[in-house]
């Protein structure tokens, strides 16, 4: 899970785990792990989540915690326009760290979609056509929440068993 | 624990000054097979990790970070399990891959508060690494003992930060066999001892200054500066009354750094965590105490902080409302304005409605300012007042002047509906009359005649009155035409239509240089001809009329005053004399309906423009229209 601070990265993955929101916000130091098992075309696959610290003025996200990932998902705040630049960066750092590397676009907090702003959304179009998937999703509602991680696992999946 | 494994690690976790922390540590084959534990398994959540099997089937979190190239890696403040961080280090000896687990949870934790104040990120920087040469086997097993034990003794985490200094300070005094171990506050020269542990040497107390005696004896201790983040503390000195002077081999001073530094950490900890909890208690007192809607954002209006009347009016606990994007609370229409006075960092008296809970939407206004706090800059505080007192008494008094404009409006449609259809039965009453007059002529008799003419009077008095009151109801009426009109010609023309009333009362009416104004030209006429007119009407007896046409220029624009020296009137009536058919002086001296200066009223009203009356009984009255030049 990579993304800007409090873009809801570990709000999506504690929904999509626990099936849980909080409206509190406690900001991730470091990484926290998580697993979880789903069944796709009668696969069992077990995901290995990590929820990276949201990069800020303080702090980038350092390359060692992109190590060994299959996929990722790059969670955007469109309320925040900033957030969308930093999706844009991570993904480059991403791609000169480890190259290129399936991952879906998260465009979270769809519930308060009326705040959302359009014109920073633009922004993210040529990256959108390079995700294999954009969803707009919601950690609160758990709109999109499934599918979102449901997409990259399929990915992942259809990439590892043509290799 | 065999020493082939021990010194591995110990080496790697010689080169990374791991102070005091608790760690574990898995030694791999090629196939990534366990082939070696070690540490504090349990502790750090590997009690059934077992030998034989591969570290990524036993420890599902590892996947995909054993594959690929054998460069070392450090993944700080990994949480695999529940309120624990854990810097994962991979490294490699021989290109046999090593993973170590450093408890990091008190650091976390810390920078956990830190980060949730976002007040000083920096505060929790490594010390600078430092670089020593391998010391020798023995050396290094004592070392290493040592070491463990420091390792393990502070696993629990129910010492407070004291106990675990003595603690320290007593594994301390084991290595360097001494018998007695303190640490210091302050490097200078007075010495205070903060903690001490051993025995031998009953000279000092915690709390006290160390005299020019025990000095002496601290030069001959083995002894070290200790720093904290925040900057140097003191020292920690290890001392042995039967030795005089400890010869320190690279291991030992090591050693000493180990200790020192861990012992910094501790201070530092201690100190950061005061802080944090000093700084998170000041701000929620501020905004606690403030008893208005206020809260911190950035420039995107994500919140920060809020106040705890804000958290109340949107109907969420305090601590709910940061991580928000604030314009959630309130009204989509606001949303544009709300994002640029946030985004600008200054604005006043943004109008805008704030989503209750519990009520409907609250009025408010909101001043906007940039700030610092700490090493936070451009943050935003934001102060909600509410207005919606204020809007709603402004609200009713436009409401109220609606009402009495619409009222006034009525009203002057009645007068002129009234005066209308008043004319036609008071024409028949005239013309029937003198019918009446014309066939009984004749046949009068005196009081018959006189009867007749006050019929007729007083229906000549009712027309003049009905005819006033149509014009004062077609100048309030009028939706006039403006041009430019010069007044010099205008008065010019007045002047002529009055020229018999000028003529017979023997008036002088002077005026010149008057300016050109926007108006309409039949209304000013009116006004002028009523205004001289009244002039001349209410002269003095005995006295020349004259009447002067001045134009002043004022403070709030230009001012054309009409003044005579007549008779006057008395100042209470002032406004009074602006009401139609109010009459200051009897009928039967000065003629008139009383209907003039209404009119003259209502013509200015029409321009923009007042009108006002200064007077003095017998001396002269003065009236002044006011254009407004704006
Ligand atoms: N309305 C709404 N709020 C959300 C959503 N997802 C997260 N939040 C809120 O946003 C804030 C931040 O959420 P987190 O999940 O902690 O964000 P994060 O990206 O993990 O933040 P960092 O760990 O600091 O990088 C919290 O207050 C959440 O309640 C969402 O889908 N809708
Ligand atoms: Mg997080």
């Amino acid at each position: 899970m990579l993304g800007a601070f409090s873009v809801g990265k570990t709000s999506l993955v504690s929904q999509y785990v626990h099936s849980i929101f909080s409206e509190k916000y406690t900001t991730t130091i470091g990484v926290k792990i998580n697993k979880k098992q789903l069944e796709i075309d009668e696969q069992t696959l077990s995901m290995i989540l990590w929820d990276v610290y949201g990069e800020d003025n303080h702090q980038s996200v350092m390359p060692s915690y992109l190590r060994g990932l299959a996929g990722y998902i790059l969670v955007a705040d469109p309320t925040r326009p900033s957030t969308i630049e930093t999706t844009l960066s991570l993904n480059k750092m991403v791609g000169e760290t480890i190259g290129d590397m399936p991952f879906v676009l998260a465009l979270n907090k769809v519930d308060i979609k009326e705040l959302w702003d359009e014109n920073a959304l633009a922004q993210i179009h040529d990256l959108s056509e390079l995700s294999v998937g954009t969803f707009e999703t919601s950690a609160k509602t758990d709109k999109g929440v499934d599918d979102l991680f449901e997409c990259l696992a399929q990915s992942l999946l259809t990439s590892h068993s043509s290799s | 624990m065999d020493t082939e494994v021990s010194k591995a690690v110990s080496q790697y976790v010689g080169s990374l000054n791991l102070d005091n922390r608790e760690f574990a540590f898995f030694g791999l084959d090629g196939d990534n097979c366990i082939t070696r534990i070690g540490g504090s398994v349990d502790q750090l959540g590997f009690s059934n990790v077992k030998l034989g099997q591969t570290a990524e089937s036993q420890l599902s979190f590892l996947e995909g970070l054993l594959s690929g190239d054998n460069k070392p890696i450090v993944i700080p403040n990994a949480q695999y399990l529940e309120n624990r961080f854990v810097d994962l280090h991979l490294f490699f000896d021989a290109n046999q891959p090593w993973l170590l687990f450093v408890d990091n949870t008190e650091v976390g934790v810390g920078l956990q508060k830190a980060q949730q104040v976002r007040l000083d990120q920096d505060i929790l920087e490594e010390s600078p690494q430092s670089e020593l040469g391998s010391p020798a086997d023995d050396e290094q097993h004592k070392y290493w003992i040592a070491t463990e034990k420091l390792f393990t003794a502070f696993s629990g985490s129910d010492q407070d930060i004291d106990e675990k200094i003595n603690n320290i300070l007593n594994i301390g005094l084991e290595y360097f066999q001494s018998s007695c171990a303190f640490l210091t506050s302050d490097m200078g020269e007075n010495f205070t001892v903060t903690n001490i542990v051993g025995n031998g040497v009953q000279l000092l107390e915690p709390g006290e200054v160390i005299n020019a005696d025990i000095k002496n004896k601290i030069r001959a201790s083995a002894a070290s500066e200790v720093h904290t983040v925040n900057g140097p503390f003191g020292c920690v000195c290890f001392l042995n009354e039967n030795k005089l002077a400890y010869s320190l081999s690279a291991t030992d001073e090591k050693f000493l750094i180990a200790v020192s530094g861990w012992i910094g950490n501790l201070l530092g900890t201690k100190e950061q965590l005061e802080f944090i909890e000093a700084q998170s208690a000041n701000y929620k007192n501020l905004f606690e105490s403030v008893p208005a809607m206020l809260f911190l954002c950035d420039a995107e209006g994500l919140v920060i902080s809020v106040s705890q009347q804000f958290a109340l009016q949107v109907g969420l606990a305090q601590d709910e409302v940061p991580g928000k994007i604030c314009l959630q609370f309130f009204d989509s229409d606001n949303h544009g304005a709300i994002r640029n006075a946030i985004s600008t960092g200054e604005a006043l008296h943004v109008a805008a409605k704030l989503n209750c809970n519990h009520s409907k939407a609250l009025e408010v206004e909101l001043n906007v300012s940039e700030k610092k706090f700490g090493a936070m800059s451009g943050i935003r505080m934001v102060i909600a007042t509410d207005v919606s007192a204020r809007n709603q008494a402004y609200r009713e008094a436009t409401e109220q002047n609606r009402l009495l404009a619409s009222a006034n409006e009525s009203l002057d449609q009645f007068a002129f509906v009234a005066s209308h259809d008043l004319q036609e039965p008071l024409r028949k009453i005239q013309q029937f009359s003198s019918f009446l007059e014309e066939d009984l002529e004749p046949n009068l008799d005196v009081d018959g005649r006189y009867h007749l003419e006050v019929i007729v009077k007083a229906s000549e008095k009712m027309s003049a009155l009905i005819k006033d009151l149509l014009s004062f109801s077609r100048a309030k009426k009028a939706q006039p035409d403006f041009h430019l009109v010069d007044l010099n010609n205008l008065l010019t023309e007045v002047m002529t239509e009055l020229d018999l009333a000028i003529s017979e009362s023997g008036a002088e009416v002077k005026f010149n240089a008057l300016p050109v104004v926007q108006a309409n030209g039949s209304l000013l006429s009116q006004l002028f001809n009523n205004l001289i007119g009244n002039a001349i009407k209410y002269r003095k007896p005995d006295c020349q009329p004259v009447i002067n046409v001045t134009c002043n220029a004022v403070e709030s624009g230009t001012q054309i005053c009409v003044s005579d020296n007549g008779i006057g009137f008395d100042m209470q009536y002032a406004n009074k004399i602006f009401e139609p058919f109010s009459r200051l002086h009897n009928s039967i001296q000065y003629e008139g309906t009383g209907i003039g200066l209404a009119i003259c009223h209502a013509a200015c009203e029409k321009h923009g423009w007042s009108l006002t009356a200064k007077g003095e009984v017998g001396v002269g009255s003065t009236f002044i229209v006011e254009l407004n030049d704006a």
